[in-house]
């Protein structure tokens, strides 16, 4: 049975229904339970967690508040937890052990979350699928034959088995809400700047998100309260204060402006997510929101600029290691065989190519704001397809194979290149049962109002509370 | 992999190239062509990818500063 929600989790647990070590040892059994098979967790904590859960006891016995008293969650193995291996999903940092914790996992074990253990993540959260060759592929608790999708794959499947009520992911081209549309999960990339990624390992510096991934929309803001705002160790992080998430989620969406866009991302897309998103928007404007047209220019210009910041930045980052792999071990098995030439690739782009995507990134910005200021938020799909098969290479859209690159990421990275923040919530099921996700995406700094739409949408339908057939009680 | 399929690009890049620099990227010697095939084939699909970008108009726009996901302050161009 799944642990309840983080909310309710928390409150049992500050009114002392239950303890925190009840709740840890309950999600440390599941996690153990399950990992063989469905490999959501690189690395299970149970000392820390006993450990943190035993404190965040004491802390309550002693008369303090916490937000998020006791409840369970996992990290993906990108970000540090002190004395746990950071892995990044590779062999190459099996055994980098760091001395502090990331600041995002500061704040949420501050806020008397329990760690439990490091999630499973595509290698160097470079991919999407969740397919790993040093720890095991992440497979879909839907369909075990399909990708769980990523990278964040274990920070999803960990919240789909009912382990934990939430995780945290990043998001530098969409990998926190590829896996959050194919496994039916609510998970949230802020703003870039709203939350700190200091003692996490970087994948492409400028577009790099870290964000949370919960059932609900309600789950994704308390984490968002916890863990957003300015953070010394991040120079990118944001001074702006951060609102009353909360708050935020209680406004009905009379009066909401939503953007249905007319170019790019229906253009191809599956017919039950076309149908599915098409539903969705017309759910929110039933419930009071307004159907605005818009055109989003420069969306094919955008993927090859994402292409070169994301390559240049990734190599600058690993070409140190890769350097130590070729001293030390010239044939290459720390990084896998499929990973080394996307870390290399870098290496060979032009400079020019890097700084011209960051001047088109100021040209899209303000073509972007300039949309932005005739609406509060843009409804799009997630992803185009659903969770495609272990090995599978294209997708058919409108009678063509289009690479599963262009088809999954294509509506996610133009928001990492522009920093917007988005989400993806579940909006409907395909005829094979498969999860379907809608994206909302907001003004910059504004994530009360893409949580909000969510959390009304989420009052009025049952998707984000469906579970797979073999999970569900 | 992240690539699109390169048949449409009429020059494919050479892992022959990619090879003869790879020891001032790397460290090292110079490793083989063979070693380079995937990063070539990566690369054909990224030029491939990055077309309409590369054929993209940017005036006199300058770079965005990275590190604000909202419009800088304007500075006054120097006449």
């Amino acid at each position: 049975m799944p642990l309840s929600d983080c909310l309710t989790l928390a409150r049992q647990v500050q009114l002392h229904e239950r303890t925190a070590r009840e709740v840890a040892d309950e999600a440390l059994d599941k996690a153990a339970g399950l990992n063989d098979e469905w490999r959501a967790f690189i690395t299970i904590t149970p000392e820390l967690a006993r450990r943190q859960a035993e404190q965040v006891d004491k802390r309550l016995a002693a008369g303090e508040r916490l937000p998020l008293a006791g409840v369970p969650f996992g990290v993906k193995d990108l970000f540090d937890v002190v004395g746990v291996p950071t892995t990044a999903g590779s062999r190459m940092f099996a055994e980098r052990k760091p001395g502090a914790d990331a600041t995002v996992v500061q704040r949420l074990t501050a806020a008397g979350a329990v760690p439990i253990g490091k999630l499973n993540l595509h290698e160097c959260a470079f991919g999407f699928t969740g397919e790993n060759e040093a720890y095991g592929n992440c497979k879909n608790p839907w369909d075990p034959e399909r990708i769980a999708g990523g990278s964040s794959s274990g920070s999803a499947v960990a919240v789909v088995l009912g382990i934990c009520p939430f995780t945290i992911g990043s998001d530098t081209g969409g990998s926190i809400r590829h896996p959050a549309a194919l496994c039916g999960l609510t998970g949230l990339k802020p703003t870039y700047g709203r939350v700190s990624r200091a003692g996490g390992i970087p994948l492409s510096w400028t577009m790099d998100h870290v964000g949370p991934m919960a059932r609900t929309a309600a789950e994704a803001a308390a984490v968002l309260q916890v863990i957003a705002g300015r953070d010394e160790a991040d120079e990118t992080s944001s001074e702006r204060p951060v609102p009353d998430y909360a708050q935020a989620l209680r406004s009905p969406l009379r009066g909401l402006k939503l953007g249905v866009p007319q170019n790019w991302f229906l253009d191809a897309v599956d017919p039950d997510v076309g149908a599915a998103v098409e539903k969705a928007i017309d759910e929110l404007v039933r419930l009071g929101a307004t159907r605005v047209k818009v055109t989003l220019p420069h969306m094919e210009e955008v993927v090859g600029a994402h292409r070169a910041v994301l390559f240049a930045e990734a190599s600058a980052y690993y070409q140190p290691f890769l350097k130590v792999e070729e001293r030390d071990n010239p044939k290459g098995r720390r990084f896998a065989d499929d990973i080394r030439p996307l870390l290399e690739a870098g290496l060979f782009l032009p400079a020019v190519d890097y700084i011209n995507a960051q001047r088109l990134r100021k040209q899209v910005r303000a073509a972007w704001g300039e949309v932005f200021s005739k609406i509060d938020c843009l409804a799009t799909p997630t992803s185009p397809i659903v969770a495609t098969r272990f090995g599978q290479q294209t997708a058919k859209l409108k009678d063509q194979d289009k690479p599963l690159v262009r088809a999954f990421l294509d509506m996610t990275l133009p928001f990492n290149y522009s920093g917007h923040p988005a989400l993806s919530m579940p909006c409907g099921q395909s005829s094979a049962k498969l999860p379907i996700g809608l994206q909302l995406v907001g003004r910059p700094f504004d994530e009360g109002t893409i949580l909000r739409a969510a959390h009304q949408y989420q009052l009025a339908t049952d998707w984000h509370s469906r579970r797979p057939t073999r999970h569900a009680s | 992999m992240l690539q699109s399929t390169p048949d449409a690009v009429e020059q494919p890049i050479k892992a022959e190239t990619l090879a003869a620099m790879s020891g001032q990227l790397l460290g090292g010697e110079p490793r083989d062509a063979k070693d380079f095939a995937a990063v070539a084939m990566l690369l054909t699909g990224l030029e491939q990818d990055m077309s309409a970008f590369h054929r993209v108009e940017l005036g006199e726009t300058e770079p965005a500063v990275v590190y604000s996901p909202t419009p800088a302050p304007r500075v006054p161009r120097a006449e």
